[in-house]
């Protein structure tokens, strides 16, 4: 699978989702509210195509991911590249993958590498998620109590969880 | 205006450096968040990496450039936060001279492992000389109380 070219399915987690749920079982698993979307790069914007309801954070993310896909070489003065349009679908997949109905919008940085950081910083907790062409790497939670991890995000469904666990809710 | 190929410059002097002094950096408007833990406008960790091509972070010393204008100069929009050397000492980084013709006085590198920690801690520590635009902050408020 390409970044390019993600797309997710609902699961039968997600079906549940659209009936009445108890809430402690709607908030640790990564298919409690995953979308049925596809999101592709072409010609240097992303398009995203959803089955179904349309979570709020998407249509503003999109937004945001294609403002950024317009700053050209050495837009921060200092030589960065620009936005890769693959981080761009990578981090859009990734949200569907841990944004739950409550979660709270994250804070979406241009990475000087061309990657994107994904930031929440409330609640006590500061998350910071960099996506590259090939989705989630590198995973940074500091919480309140001063415990603080950094994890290789990759392919790690036990870290994804985490993820989703510890962003910060309305 | 761009830092593409800063030149190291060995017969550039330093003064001593004391722990007073400042390294400035300039921020994008597009990278700097709210922090609601801390109630602060910051600038980004990754606003404080290396060079992408393996050059160390460039930076003003303040004390050389005087004047946040000429540390700005041909980039509308961004903002300036000034990093304390003794932070830098204290994250293992060493102010080394640069130069580079079209840049403002007191050009200089921080160089050392940006790791995590480092990068985390100039963020929080920095304080800002030229602050981001009044639109760019309220863009920031807006996404940290979840309205767009």
């Amino acid at each position: 699978m390409t970044a390019a070219s993600f797309v997710c399915h609902p699961t039968a987690g997600y079906t549940r989702s659209n009936n009445a749920r108890a809430k402690d079982e709607t908030d640790t698993t990564i298919e409690s509210c995953r979308p049925a979307m596809q999101v592709e790069s072409s010609q240097g914007r992303i398009q995203v195509k959803v089955a179904g309801h349309v979570p709020a954070w998407l249509p503003i993310t999109n937004k945001e991911m294609n403002e950024l896909l317009n700053l050209e070489t050495d837009w921060d003065s200092y030589g960065a590249k620009p936005v890769s349009p693959d981080a761009a679908v990578a981090a859009i997949w990734f949200l569907g993958l841990v944004m739950q109905k409550e979660s709270i919008m994250p804070f979406i940085v241009p990475m000087s590498s061309g990657n994107i950081q994904l930031e929440w910083h409330a609640s006590g907790v500061d998350i910071e998620v960099e996506i590259t062409p090939h989705g989630p790497n590198v995973l940074s939670i500091e919480e309140a109590n001063g415990v603080s991890t950094t994890s290789s995000v990759h392919g790690n469904l036990g870290v994804m969880k985490q993820v989703i666990s510890k962003i910060p809710r309305r | 205006m761009g830092d593409q190929e800063p030149i190291p410059a060995a017969d550039v002097k330093i003064h001593d450096l004391v722990e007073d002094d400042e390294v400035w950096r300039r921020i994008p408007p597009q990278r700097f968040t709210f922090d609601s833990n801390r109630g602060i406008f910051r600038p980004s960790t990754d606003c404080f990496r290396d060079h992408p091509n393996g050059t160390p972070m460039s930076a003003f010393l303040a004390s050389e450039c005087k004047d946040p204008v000429l540390a700005l100069a041909g980039n509308d929009g961004f903002a300036l936060v000034a990093i304390n050397v003794r932070i830098v000492r204290e994250c293992n980084q060493t102010v080394v001279p640069a130069q580079k013709d079209d840049l403002a006085p007191g050009h200089v590198h921080v160089a050392g492992n940006k790791s995590d920690s480092v990068r985390k801690r100039f963020a929080r520590e920095c304080r800002w000389v030229v602050e981001p635009s009044d639109d760019a902050k309220e863009k920031v408020l807006n996404r940290a109380r979840g309205q767009d």
